[in-house]
């Protein structure tokens, strides 16, 4: 006998599965600390690419006076406020990245425990369609 | 209005119906008018522009899901400009990079209103994407509203400047390339745009959350006198060549059409039919899902009324 009861439930649940769930259940598979963790080193080397662009932009956009003040200029110096600017866009980014994560990490986990109750229910139809 | 209510009911009807059919239609709609767009304003690659190059993107995005249509218009942006000028197009591929880099890894959900900003600003209407994304999206949309007006105003400043670029010699590469990006960094223009659309989200978004009587009209009518207002001052401010009239005009259309907007599309729930498959110990289950009505459409019922025969005749004796 087919129980209408428990097909309008799995039915839901496949829904939830099918879009939103795909993407709550694999946040969902992570501790915090790991998935924020994850996250947080992605963006960095995101940051680290975009810098490198950018660094690369402003380079091509001086070329022939950078060049030409190679020799005469501070290296250090120049290096030093390089990996300066690098550290604190990195770090801006970085914050503003695990600050997404970790209200995206909550909100999946509200959501999971929805999912993770009607499982429970649906668990609970099964054992007492078995008892019958 | 009782009539438009019914049509909206039965616009969700024949969306629910239809939905599998109807979604890729507009996407390639989508891509088609985008590709079309870029084609005209930027054409100077004549492979991109043939018929069957344009048709084969577009039905290739229309079963791709809605991120390849940025994709795909972001490369035949750089197919143009490479054709036109290497260091143009180098200057967008840099664009693009650190917006695909930076921001669009946070929000895929916006990407569309990256898209949809260039768009209008082709088409005239570019004051009605902040209003609607406030409406519809978080203060975050922002950040894509301004990504999409940075695009906008990167392109159309190459494409406008071709003139003087074309004069650079064949070996002014550095100086070619140092003249696009002052150009862009330079471009006031730009900057209050940005600022009033970045206000017009907030603003809207907040306002449209406050629980006042028609929080929706006041959030759009507001936000519309938001960008009329930032856009007057930073024209005074920084003579920025603005047409009043076109803004005064622009806005007022933006807020019909955030309005129509609002009626047809945000406020309705197009529910989609769901297609789920699933098993347990005994059975496999392909379940149509499809959403209930709660407002029906009232059909059209003739009643004709029939005056009895026996009537008729005493009718006629009477004369």
């Amino acid at each position: 006998m087919l129980n209408e009861e428990r097909i309008r439930l799995m039915t839901r649940m496949a829904c939830y599965e099918a879009v939103e769930g795909r993407k709550n259940v694999a946040i969902g598979n992570y501790f915090r600390g790991d998935y924020i963790g994850l996250q947080v080193i992605k963006s960095i080397i995101s940051a680290t690419i975009a810098y490198v662009i950018l660094f690369a932009m402003f380079i091509l956009y001086d070329l022939e006076v950078f060049m030409a003040d190679i020799y005469k200029m501070d290296l250090f110096g120049f290096a030093k406020s390089v990996i300066i600017y690098y550290l604190i866009f990195t770090a801006a980014y970085a914050l503003i990245s695990y600050g997404v994560y970790t209200y995206r990490y909550t909100k999946a986990k509200k959501s999971l425990k929805i999912y993770y109750n009607n499982l429970k229910k649906l668990a609970y139809m099964y054992d007492r369609e078995t008892k019958k | 209005m009782t009539n438009l209510l019914v049509f909206r009911e039965q616009l969700k009807k024949f969306y629910s119906k239809y939905e599998l059919y109807l979604t890729p239609f507009f996407k390639f709609l989508l891509t088609l008018v985008t590709l079309i767009m870029i084609n005209s304003s930027i054409g100077y690659m004549s492979e991109l522009k043939k018929a069957p190059v344009v048709l084969v993107l577009a039905l290739m995005c229309s079963v791709l899901p809605m991120n390849c249509i940025v994709l795909v218009a972001a490369g035949v942006t750089l197919g143009h400009l490479y054709k036109f000028s290497m260091e143009c197009a180098l200057v967008a591929l840099v664009v693009f990079l650190l917006l695909f880099i930076l921001y669009l890894r946070f929000s895929a959900k916006d990407t569309i209103a990256v898209l949809l900003t260039p768009l209008c600003f082709m088409l005239k209407i570019p004051y009605v994407v902040p209003i609607a994304m406030g409406l519809v999206g978080t203060p975050v949309s922002a950040v894509s509203v301004a990504s999409g007006a940075i695009v906008y105003y990167t392109v159309s400043y190459m494409v406008g400047s071709a003139p003087v670029l074309n004069t650079f010699e064949e070996d002014g590469a550095l100086e070619k390339f140092r003249y696009v990006i002052d150009g862009i960094l330079g471009n006031r223009a730009m900057y209050v745009t940005l600022a009033a659309f970045v206000a017009a989200v907030i603003v809207v978004y907040f306002i449209r959350r406050l629980s006042v009587d028609y929080a929706w009209t006041i959030a759009m009518v507001t936000g519309a006198l938001l960008e009329v207002l930032v856009l007057l001052f930073g024209d005074l401010m920084y003579n920025t060549n603005l047409s009043v009239a076109g803004l005064i005009i622009g806005s007022l259309l933006s807020v019909v059409l955030a309005k129509i907007l609002e009626f047809f599309v945000f406020n309705v729930d197009y529910s989609r039919t769901e297609y789920v498959q699933f098993e347990d110990d005994e059975y496999y289950y392909y379940v149509k899902a499809i959403p209930k009505n709660t407002v029906a459409a009232p059909q059209k019922r003739v009643k004709t009324i029939r005056v009895p025969e026996k009537a008729v005749r005493e009718q006629e004796r009477d004369r």
